[in-house]
């Protein structure tokens, strides 16, 4: 009995790996098991029952009587139905669920919170006191700046590039966010675009570079204004 | 006399103190410095590589023979140069002096992956892609040798580009001289790049695009106002002209004052066709179900702006707003290029904000072309995992500013909700797009 034992522990030693190569697999179909069946679905179920201390029979993968009777003893103490049958109910109930064909791809997590989020940041940070209109616009021109081949290719890219607005330079962006700014910036991210098509934008009451006025001027909106 | 000695050690001891915090800041600030420096560093060199990479590669896409090879290195150009255009815009160079360089770069990529694609459709290149790759390649050279230029100035002075960054900061108000110097020469380099035209987003040629849906004569300001009486909700006390917005579609900007606050109004100055509208006001609580708002988005649509044939697309609510995006159906064919969106308030039922651009810019009588292949056939050619939901016949706009037939399916893998665009005529797959579900988003196809 010992050495029967031992030997069936060594040869499960062996087919351990083969046993976890094929547990995906095997999950696919728990086959119902009764007397007479072989096999190493059989095992898998003699394996659990000694695991549980319901069965101290060799682990061969033969259904044979000490097998039987662990199952129905298993069945009885759990409040299955005593058949010494092992079908869908008991495998579950020994810890192997029946395979439920679940689709191999889930549901992505792809979203556009980051994004609505950041813009409102720069919105916040460059026109909170602005009318609305003004804040929308600030939104459409990061998103004008976004399809430039000029300009980075992602909001953060365009938003963090350096020297590109004053209020991420001096950490004005990170003020709390006003549910207008969040507005405004799903309204740009829709598509509204009071600029015309604008890639810059500055305030003429305060001292900017001379360079703005080489640029296309489209026009003006609130404090600030829009130019190609 | 012991007093003073106290004093005199006191302040001897306020003098350690001070010294220290000082040292101890003033090595705080220098770890900064240089970490700081350290990623700017990294990231010119980046750049030096992959715009050296982008000028070995074009010159081995001028010989490769075979199309595998060219379509390898395609996309290895496609890679690099978009690689070198986000490391440039990394570097504390203001975007006014990289503006070309980046532009440059980003079409290089861009004309790259259109090649890429085309040879994936099993067309060879032409010699007039040949010709252009060639002329590329002499600009990616001359890039290159421009900025191992700039990197022997910036060695020669040191280190800094950490004062290039703070004086970035600093130049938002004052001047834009010194701190970009090396790279304006950069810029004036590139000005001189010829315009490149070809099938893709950053083509040239999109960006001369004239509106094609204006209709009707030239409108004066008092015309304009007259129509923004007639489209603003509720009933303006008092509509003036503000200003002009002299972008692709010129047009009026119009204020109107109502009872539930200011509504801006943009008004085109050919045919005062209503271009957009903003209302200002923060809806308050929903009381409206998006499909009652539905309804009043159509009736605005129809007997507002007259727009006949109009199918809901999508819609989303965010907040107290309901976002509906409305495509024309001609003959059973949507037209995707022509949308119009409304946005309705769920606390009253009033639009508060429409923007027609796409569909002044695009709409106009076409001619569609008969579907080659039956929609039977189409499906036949989808990825057998997809389950098909719904079908119809579609227009939609390319990245090249064009557009084409397409078979449109609405398919599920899993949980997942797949657009899939067939070419109606070859049977290719023109664009597949993935439904990103948001809190209240709803695709009506």
């Amino acid at each position: 009995m010992r050495r029967s034992v031992k030997v069936a522990f060594m040869v499960l030693l062996l087919l351990l790996p083969l046993a976890f190569w094929g547990a995906e697999r095997a999950r696919a179909q728990n086959p119902t098991l009764y007397w007479g069946s072989t096999g190493w679905h059989v095992m898998r179920v003699q394996q659990r029952l000694a695991q549980w201390g319901y069965y101290d029979g060799p682990i061969d993968g033969v259904f044979g009587y000490q097998t039987w009777k662990a199952v129905r003893y298993f069945q009885w103490k759990n409040g299955l139905a005593v058949d010494g049958v092992v079908g869908p109910a008991t495998w579950a109930a020994l810890g192997f669920p029946s395979y439920t064909p679940t689709p191999a791809v889930s549901r992505g997590y792809a979203t556009d919170r980051d994004a609505v989020l950041l813009l409102a940041r720069l919105i916040m940070g460059e026109a909170a006191d602005e009318p609305f209109e003004g804040k929308v616009a600030v939104g459409a021109v990061v998103l004008n700046r976004m399809r430039h081949p000029g300009f980075p290719k992602t909001i953060p890219g365009v938003i963090f590039q350096p020297g590109a607005f004053e209020s991420v330079s001096n950490g004005q962006i990170w003020r709390p966010l006003s549910p207008e700014a969040v507005r405004a910036a799903e309204l740009a991210l829709a598509g509204w675009d009071p600029t015309g098509g604008a890639l810059y934008f500055w305030n003429p009451a305060k001292a900017v570079s001379p360079w703005v006025w080489t640029r296309t001027i489209i026009t003006r909106i609130g404090n600030h204004v829009f130019a190609r | 006399m012991r007093g003073y000695r106290l004093a005199l050690l006191l302040l001897g001891l306020v003098m350690v103190a001070v010294a220290a915090w000082g040292t101890k800041e003033h090595q705080g600030r220098r770890y900064l410095e240089l970490e700081l420096n350290n990623r700017y560093q990294q990231t010119f060199y980046d750049l030096l590589t992959h715009v050296q990479n982008v000028e070995v590669l074009l010159g081995k896409c001028l010989v490769a023979g075979g199309r595998q090879q060219a379509v390898g290195l395609l996309s290895s150009v496609w890679q690099q140069a978009m690689m070198a255009q986000a490391d440039l815009s990394s570097l504390p160079v203001s975007p006014q002096y990289t503006e070309r360089t980046a532009k440059f770069l980003s079409q290089v990529a861009d004309y790259a992956n259109t090649l890429c694609r085309q040879a994936g459709t099993g067309s060879p290149l032409t010699e007039e892609n040949w010709e252009t790759l060639r002329r590329l390649y002499q600009q990616a050279s001359s890039l290159n040798r421009e900025l191992h230029r700039v990197e022997a100035e910036i060695l020669a002075r040191g280190p800094n580009f950490w004062e290039l960054g703070r004086r970035l900061k600093a130049r938002q108000a004052r001047t834009a001289e010194a701190p970009a110097s090396p790279f304006r020469a950069l810029n004036r380099e590139t000005q001189n790049y010829p315009t490149l035209v070809y099938d893709g987003p950053f083509s040239d040629h999109l960006e001369k695009q004239k509106p094609e849906g204006l209709t009707g004569p030239p409108v004066d300001r008092g015309r304009a106002e007259a129509r923004a009486r007639e489209l603003v909700e509720p009933k303006p006390t008092r509509v003036r002209v503000t200003g002009e917005v002299k972008g692709r579609i010129p047009a009026y900007r119009v204020e109107a004052d109502t009872a539930a606050g200011k509504v801006v109004a943009l008004l085109t100055r050919q045919g005062g066709h209503l271009l957009l509208l903003l209302a200002e006001r923060h809806p308050g609580k929903p009381r409206l179900k998006v499909e009652e708002a539905r309804g009043r988005a159509e009736g605005y649509l129809r007997d507002k702006l007259g727009l006949k044939n109009m199918r809901l697309s999508y819609s989303v609510q965010k907040g107290a707003l309901a976002i509906f995006n409305f495509i024309p159906e001609e003959g059973g064919v949507a037209l995707y290029p022509d949308m119009v969106k409304v946005t309705v308030a769920l606390d009253d039922g009033r639009v508060v904000g429409v923007d027609s651009y796409s569909y002044l810019m695009f709409h106009r009588p076409r001619s569609l072309p008969q579907p080659r292949l039956t929609a039977a056939e189409a499906r036949g050619l989808l990825n057998p995992r997809l389950k098909v939901e719904n079908q119809r016949l579609a227009l939609i706009p390319t990245d090249g500013g064009k557009e084409k037939l397409c078979y449109e399916f609405k398919a599920r893998l899993g949980e997942d909700i797949y657009l899939i665009y067939l070419d109606a005529e070859r049977g290719e797959e023109e664009k597949i797009l993935k439904l990103v579900p948001t809190t209240g988003g709803e695709l009506a196809l």
